[in-house]
């Protein structure tokens, strides 16, 4: 049965439901370009990451659709190589491709090729590269090889008012941080920028700290599919017991993980915090008392709030509000926004694909845009187009720094 | 020296075209071969044995060379979106993929209105460069080929005669080719049209002086060598204009009412562009998703043979009075226009510009839409009006009898089999003519009957003097033999140029040992 509201993410199933589709692909190659009504010149069209790093034919859906029509043949027309298992995990999962094919196809390739990623896991084995990261998320709750204890420490930090802890007290709002904005350096002043942003607009909200829990998205989008089931009931149940009416979160994967691969378990809403600030810009309970210089900003559409969620408008409004800063559109956006190469465990599978693609994409922001800063509202957006700009005149900030910038105090 | 398909002669070419053109674009992995064997059409996938990415004229030299040298079979793919199996490596060698690093706009000349691209350039770039980027009098420009999916290769479309019709006014999408650069099986260069003649460069005919060889490579589907670079003339998508759909008040003889409209159109010279569509392409240009009703269902109220129009026009008023005419002709054949807001919004809905080009992409993805699941081919032919509808006919007695889809639930109408009338040939009473058929590309019993209907389909357009757009599913073995000393030409010819039978052996049955 075809569902032609296929969802991103939502309801991935075994592979084999996948060979009719994979049949079903008539290589029109659609989905390697941007929305062919878009196209304005010859710059900036490509829009598979690993179509546009790898270039063959097999790191493109269509490759990717005839990889699921032989594995799931009867006996297999194909084999473990490197290259198949390569092909298997470069895809980042930016949702494109069924973006566009579903909505006049019906067919599901990005959840199809998360049910490939799983079905190389049971099969192969998972990859090395990715098993420090699942086995981290087992032993320590996130990703990153840290111990738990350190997740609350960018809270302690803050000085100038109390963060509650919604493990203890009763509180409105929980305030999801996130692994990356927990343990990431670069990503700390994120977490701070949004508490301050929700204190400043009296809201009340609370975190859990060290007690909070990895979303477990790492392990959904690298093809760990039995860890994170897991991983999401007990979460359900730590999460229900909150009481919150409302879940927010600064980062794009920890949003469309609980919005999409939760929906329906949880008692509460799910909101990005860009969406929050807004509603706050539009109530007047968030104001601007600094203007910011030299600024000149374009807005990179994460994958996982942008095509998974739909949220466009909310980070561009947000940002033009921002005095001082200039806002300039580059080609590739929204629903046609490159991806930044880094998702899907490509930043740890294929390093050198997240970093170049990163690079496409900021020489995007310099030519089409003439910007000097990218801005998004995904930690691990930043972090790689970060890494690729590294030595550059490019600056890569989080939205939530330039808001929290501009609210002065 | 070693040749053939064979492990041993494989391992010297692979060796060898990693070093002639980069290791890191050359494989033999056999999950790559695999992603390279197969399309949508009944021609069944078969694996190359090498899989090569150039990136420049002078590697598909060396490739060709290599490949001459060591006697392996090597085809070309650009998009491979084709529907004719034209890229299937019949007989394994090496694929060469032309579109993934050859891609670049290499001349836009606003003196001679011509572009020049590579194979990888696609129709939206090649459209939106021409637009955006080539302006006479402020009047924007635009290539011939359109009603054609934007995503795929230009260069491919013309040498290959791609989706039919688009702009029959402008002659067919070869006669819009200026000069094209071609690597020959012996590995040299060859270069064809007016760009070729020393001291003269591109001047925007169709032909060089002499006898043009050029067109000897028009859907030759390979076999004569690798088409590397095009020159194509521009046009101008000058004034106004207002597009109609036009429905017969009466549903019975709706084929032969809107076959004496596009007649009646075409001799007057009125139209831009008429196209003769059907109610399964219709249902599929305005379904979406939310749409409560099946599209068996739609059909009910949707037109049979509907006929869209579009006139050009310097003012309004010159486009009042072409409107005039164009009601007026309708009436005389029993047609009315529709509501084109209402409809226009759905055919057309995201589409910034509701006419010519971005509409023609939307229906482009409507065609690649092909009823959300199953292949969808078509076979279509230039043909004199008057046996037009006897051949609709016979083609719905065909799929009547050969059509079984997998969902017992849709209709004929839903699947986009139906029949097509494309033109206007200026003052004249022929048409393209196509027919279109959808089944399961899952269900292998479907994939043979397909192929089946397709046979008799050719046999059919044959029948009636049709001549077929281009070979599809190797259908040269039904038309070619017919041709008698232009075929025994055509052996010779690929004789002298490729005496191993190396360039896509077998796509074409121009040799004695055609398979």
């Amino acid at each position: 049965m075809v569902d032609l509201k296929a969802k991103l993410g939502r309801n991935v199933g075994q592979l084999i439901q996948y060979r009719n589709d994979a049949w079903k692909c008539v290589r029109c190659g659609l989905c390697r370009m941007i929305d062919t009504a878009d196209v304005t010149s010859d710059q900036f069209v490509d829009n598979c990451p690993s179509g546009i790093f790898h270039k063959f034919e097999t790191f493109y859906p269509a490759g990717r659709h005839e990889l699921i029509r032989c594995l799931t043949a009867d006996p297999p027309e194909l084999g473990y190589t490197e290259v198949l298992h390569k092909a298997i995990f470069t895809c980042t999962g930016c949702g494109y491709c069924q973006n566009l094919c579903n909505s006049f196809k019906g067919l599901q390739p990005t959840n199809s090729f998360q049910s490939l990623k799983d079905f190389a896991n049971r099969k192969w084995g998972v990859r090395s590269e990715h098993n420090a990261l699942i086995q981290s998320i087992i032993n320590y709750d996130n990703p990153w090889l840290s111990p738990r204890k350190p997740r609350g420490t960018w809270a302690r930090k803050v000085k100038d008012f109390k963060i509650k802890d919604a493990g203890k007290e009763k509180v409105e709002v929980l305030y999801f941080p996130g692994c990356n904005a927990a343990y990431v350096a670069e990503i700390n002043p994120v977490a701070k920028a949004t508490a301050r942003i929700l204190h400043l607009a009296g809201i009340d909200f609370g975190i859990l700290g060290e007690k909070e829990r990895c979303c477990g998205s790492t392990a959904f989008r690298v093809g760990a599919v039995d860890m994170f089931e897991n991983y999401r009931r007990e979460n359900i149940r730590q999460l229900n017991a909150l009481g919150v009416k409302t879940m927010v979160t600064a980062c794009a994967g920890c949003h469309s993980t609980f919005a999409h691969c939760y929906a329906g378990d949880l008692d509460f809403e799910v909101v990005h915090i860009v969406e929050y600030i807004e509603r706050l810009i539009q109530q007047g309970k968030l104001k601007f008392r600094k203007e910011l210089k030299d600024v000149r900003a374009t807005y990179h559409d994460p994958c996982h709030i942008g095509r998974y969620s739909k949220i466009y408008d909310a980070p561009r409004n947000v940002l033009k509000a921002i005095p001082g800063v200039t806002f300039k559109e580059m080609v590739r956006i929204k629903e046609n926004s490159l991806c930044c190469g880094s998702g899907g465990g490509v930043k740890s599978f294929d390093p050198n694909m997240a970093l170049g693609v990163a690079s496409i994409r900021l020489e995007e922001a310099r030519l089409a845009a003439g910007a000097n800063t990218v801005v998004s509202c995904c930690p691990f957006c930043e972090i790689n187009l970060g890494h690729a700009a590294a030595g550059g005149d490019m600056k890569v900030v989080d939205l939530l720094q330039l808001v929290s910038e501009a609210m002065g105090e | 020296m070693p040749t053939g398909i064979n492990t041993e002669n494989l391992a010297i070419v692979l060796e060898k075209l990693q070093n002639a053109i980069g290791k890191q674009w050359v494989s033999d992995d056999p999950a790559h071969l695999a992603s390279y064997s197969r399309d949508f059409t009944i021609v069944p996938g078969r694996w190359p044995n090498i899989v090569v990415l150039p990136g420049s004229t002078e590697d598909v030299q060396k490739i060709i060379k290599i490949a001459a040298e060591h006697e392996v079979p090597v085809v070309p793919m650009s998009t491979g979106f084709n529907h004719g199996g034209l890229c299937i490596p019949l007989h394994g060698g090496i694929m060469v993929d032309l579109i993934k690093r050859m891609d670049k706009v290499l001349n836009l000349d606003e003196e001679t209105l011509t572009i020049t691209i590579q194979p990888g350039v696609r129709n939206a770039v090649t459209y939106a460069m021409a637009n955006h980027r080539c302006c006479v009098d402020d009047v924007p420009m635009a290539a011939a080929v359109s009603l054609s999916m934007g995503s795929t290769s230009t260069l491919a479309n013309y040498i290959g005669r791609g989706i039919p019709g688009s702009e029959v006014k402008y002659g067919d999408s070869t006669e819009a080719i200026v000069g094209m650069t071609w690597v020959l099986p012996d590995g040299e260069i060859l270069k064809t049209g007016t760009p070729a003649v020393p001291n003269v460069g591109i001047i925007p005919i169709a032909y060089g002086p002499g006898p043009d060889i050029g067109g000897m490579f028009i859907n030759a589907s390979g076999m004569f060598g690798i088409c590397t670079e095009i020159t194509i003339k521009l046009f101008p998508e000058k004034g106004k204009e207002r597009l109609y759909i036009f429905d017969a008040k009466v549903k019975e003889r709706s084929l032969e009412k809107a076959l004496e409209f596009l007649i009646q159109l075409s001799q007057q010279a009125l139209a831009e562009f008429i196209y003769k569509s059907h109610g399964g392409q219709t249902v599929n240009m305005i379904i979406d998703p939310d749409n409560p009703y099946p599209p068996g269902a739609m059909c009910e109220f949707l037109p049979e043979d509907p006929v869209i129009v579009s006139i050009l026009g310097e003012t309004e008023e010159e486009l009042d009075i072409k409107e005039e005419i164009l009601m007026d002709l309708a009436a005389e054949c029993g047609l009315y226009a529709l509501d084109m807001k209402g409809l226009t919004e759905q055919i057309f809905k995201g589409a910034p510009n509701p006419f010519e080009r971005k509409a023609r992409s939307q229906i482009g993805k409507a065609i690649g839409s092909v009823l959300r699941r199953g292949a969808f081919q078509w076979y279509s032919c230039n043909v004199k009006a008057d046996p037009i509808p006897e051949m609709a006919s016979k083609f719905f007695r065909l799929v009547e009898k050969y059509w079984k889809p997998t969902d017992p639930k849709i209709s004929r109408h839903a699947t986009m089999s139906g029949t097509d009338i494309q033109g206007p040939h200026p003052f004249a009473r022929n048409f393209m003519f196509e027919v279109d058929f959808w089944w399961d590309q899952a269900n292998p019993e479907d994939v043979k009957r397909a192929a089946v209907l397709l046979r008799k389909t050719g046999e059919l357009i044959l029948e009636h003097g049709a001549q077929p757009w281009r070979n599809m599913y190797r259908h040269g073995e039904l038309h070619l033999p017919r041709l008698g000393t232009y075929l025994d030409i055509l052996k010779q010819t690929k004789r002298e140029f490729d005496p191993n039978n190396l360039m896509h052996p077998d796509i074409e049955p121009v040799t004695d040992d055609y398979i």
